[in-house]
């Protein structure tokens, strides 16, 4: 297969769907959104959470948000059924149940005021229903934080340069923050001095790393091998305390809005080179197997495991936490979340393929990955580790465009190959603040029946400090281990991240079927849309929940006793969460249907 | 009882956290042009490496309290005074 063919495709199929489905079907005639309609930014007004912000900023803090690792890592994960299936799956999740969510569940927590989707579905299937979603929100987070908290510190640990640049960053965002809105000036103004910055940071640190201590990842914490993983779990822990209890307008707003420039430049340099490379075949085989060894060495069926694998790249719940979490509320014009919501998600879906799949499937084991040391012969990119695959698979593409113009082919690897993970840094550590301040906001809303009765216990217990605090704990206490995931002889020691991924990525996929059942009921409820229209939402949400469910079973009954053996106590840990996540999401599904057929008899 | 401390007061902390912050950061960037890293493989932390992760903290927090209440131009946007 030519590359040139799969860019075709896709470009065409966002193009498609972002102007019929999203804007003519879900905005103008289910939603009908309205720019006279006063948004919560405006009318809720704040200076802390609600804060209007112009819309491509919004654009850059959402899409950096929800562009956590996972349209990287589930994708790489992923190929080892070949490029087919993991492409397919996330062309068809992204148009039809990401980006559609995603929409949804900003616009109804717009129309609601700004509050969370959990609130909004107290609002619609009763109260029970918001306890119960907060919980799972509140533990989905917490894993949320684990599984990127564990990646970024292995990533920081391994890769001194990302380290040094992702630290320097932060002072660059502040820095535009204060030119943007203390010293008033323009936003060009503003984005040519913050890009000259980074540009000047991303130099210093191409040849200064940070190292944190000794980090081996072939020696046992015991012998001191990852020393350097366990300190910047710590000390990403304090960041994320810090960043997430700041004004949104002071570190995360102009943070992101730079990130969405690093971000649309590196997935602008992916899609360029992909179109450079046009005439090249892909190395990849296009299917491998229905069933390939991929979780804990178990053979794993595309279906029902995918929603296990890839997470954010096709959808996920986390998404519909952020829309109604932060982006609601500083939401400026309701046709905005035309292009945040449904645009940022298809955007998301762009990165998996021109940057993941693609350069993935073209550097597969290519001759000069092995000329300069990357590969072994005879060895494939399946052999290397997801966050590598990536890496590699990047830094090959990009780097084999400008080697045709004559730069040396291993000096352009080394560049790029060094942008992507940076790229995906910056991912990760938006991801980690992000889902801290919304995890403090479930935990507030947790105890909001507290209020009336004890004033003081609830301004305690609410503290956004204190909140922070405990969510950040439980995050990093499951982040901070390493585990043999080899023999006692032949030991494989890796980070935490490995344990917690697929439980991360099985609450977050359940939680995006909610929320989606949720926004469902608003559509039909709410908005009284009916038939077809009201069935293009409602039926993937059902749909997806019966498949997330049928993959949380395949996991408890394949995967959890592999775990067992290797490491009963994480597996436990693990076991107990995907467990909780089905109970849970049953009870919901049940508030579900009740809520529907009450809904359904009034309207008849 | 909420304890609050006078806006004065919070401003001054502000800006010396923020002085701080920039000098250690500075102090951690200069020492890594001179050895060609910051911190080092082993497992004793040295001054520049503490240098680094003290100042990038005390820049997160300082200006936050030294700039204090949301900007102008961001409650023009929203229609306030």
């Amino acid at each position: 297969m030519k590359v040139i063919a799969i860019f075709v495709v896709v470009i065409a199929i966002y193009v498609l769907a972002y102007l019929y489905y999203g804007k003519r079907i879900l905005s103008e005639k289910i939603v009908r959104a309205s720019a006279d309609r006063e948004t919560p930014a405006i009318a809720k007004f704040d200076g802390v959470d609600y804060v209007p912000a112009n819309r491509y900023v919004l654009f850059g803090h959402h899409f950096a948000s929800i562009a956590g690792a996972g349209p990287i890592v589930g994708p790489a994960i992923a190929m080892a059924y070949g490029w087919f299936l993991p492409l397919a799956w996330v062309l068809f999740g992204n148009v039809f149940i990401g980006a559609v969510h995603d929409y949804l569940s900003m616009m109804a927590s717009v129309r609601y005021g700004g509050i969370s989707i959990v609130s909004i579905s107290e609002n619609l299937m009763g109260r029970t229903a918001r306890y119960l979603f907060l919980i799972y929100v509140l533990f989905t987070l917490i894993l949320v934080y684990a599984a990127f908290g564990s990646i970024a510190a292995r990533l920081f640990a391994s890769n001194p340069s990302v380290a040094t640049i992702s630290i320097l960053f932060m002072p660059i965002a502040l820095l535009t923050g204060i030119l943007m809105y203390r010293l008033g000036l323009s936003l060009k103004a503003v984005t040519v001095v913050a890009a000259a910055l980074v540009v000047i940071a991303y130099i210093y640190a191409y040849n200064v790393g940070t190292f944190f201590g000794p980090f081996d990842a072939k020696l046992s914490p015991a012998e001191g091998g990852w020393v350097a993983y366990q300190r910047w779990v710590i000390i990403l822990g304090i960041y994320a305390i810090l960043a997430a209890s700041l004004p949104v307008w002071y570190l995360l707003q102009p943070r992101d809005y730079i990130n969405a420039y690093l971000l649309w430049f590196s997935l602008g340099l992916a899609v360029v080179s992909v179109a450079l490379l046009g005439l090249r075949d892909l190395q990849a085989p296009a299917y491998t197997s229905f069933a390939p060894k991929i979780i804990a060495g178990v053979e794993t069926p595309f279906w029902p495991a995918i929603p296990l694998i890839i997470a954010c790249g096709s959808l996920s719940g986390f998404h519909s936490l952020v829309a109604s979490g932060t982006t609601s509320k500083q939401l400026a014009n309701e046709l905005d979340a035309l292009m945040v919501g449904y645009g940022g998600m298809l955007t998301e879906g762009a990165l998996s393929s021109f940057a993941v799949i693609v350069p993935i499937s073209l550097a597969w084991q290519a001759e000069e990955l092995v000329q300069i040391g990357v590969l072994e012969q005879g060895e494939t990119l399946l052999d290397k580790s997801a966050v590598q695959r990536y890496v590699i698979g990047y830094g090959y593409m990009v780097g084999s465009v400008f080697s045709n113009l004559g730069v040396s082919f291993e000096a352009s690897y080394k560049f790029f190959s060094i942008m992507a993970a940076l790229v995906l840094s910056m991912y990760i550590l938006t991801t980690l603040d992000t889902s801290t301040r919304l995890a403090r906001f479930a935990w507030q809303e947790l105890f909001d029946w507290m209020r009336a009765r004890n004033e003081t216990a609830y301004s305690i217990i609410t503290n956004k400090w204190v909140a922070s605090f405990i969510v950040v704990l439980a995050g990093s206490f499951l982040a901070y281990p390493v585990l043999n995931f080899g023999t006692p002889e032949q030991p494989k020691w890796q980070a935490a991240y490995n344990v917690v991924w697929p439980a991360f990525a099985g609450a977050n996929q359940m939680l995006a079927a909610i929320a989606l059942m949720t926004s469902s009921l608003w559509v039909y409820m709410i908005l009284k849309v009916r038939g077809a229209l009201s069935a293009l939402i409602m039926v993937p949400s059902v749909a997806l929940w019966f498949t997330v469910t049928a993959a949380l079973v395949w996991w408890l009954w394949k995967v959890f006793p592999v775990y067992l053996e290797k490491s009963p106590l994480q597996a436990y840990g693990a076991g107990f969460m995907v467990f909780f996540t089905l109970v849970l999401s049953l009870l919901l599904m049940v508030l579900f249907v009740v809520a529907l057929m009450r809904a359904r008899a009034v309207a008849k | 009882m909420a304890f609050s401390m006078p806006e004065k007061t919070k401003r001054q902390i502000g800006m010396i956290v923020t002085i701080i912050g920039v000098a250690l950061m500075a102090y951690a960037v200069i020492s890594g042009l001179i050895n060609g890293q910051i911190g080092t493989k082993e497992a004793k932390i040295t001054p520049d490496i503490a240098a680094f992760i003290v100042g990038w903290f005390a820049v997160l927090i300082g200006p936050a309290l030294w700039l204090g209440e949301t900007p102008a131009a961001i409650r023009k946007r929203a229609g306030r005074s």
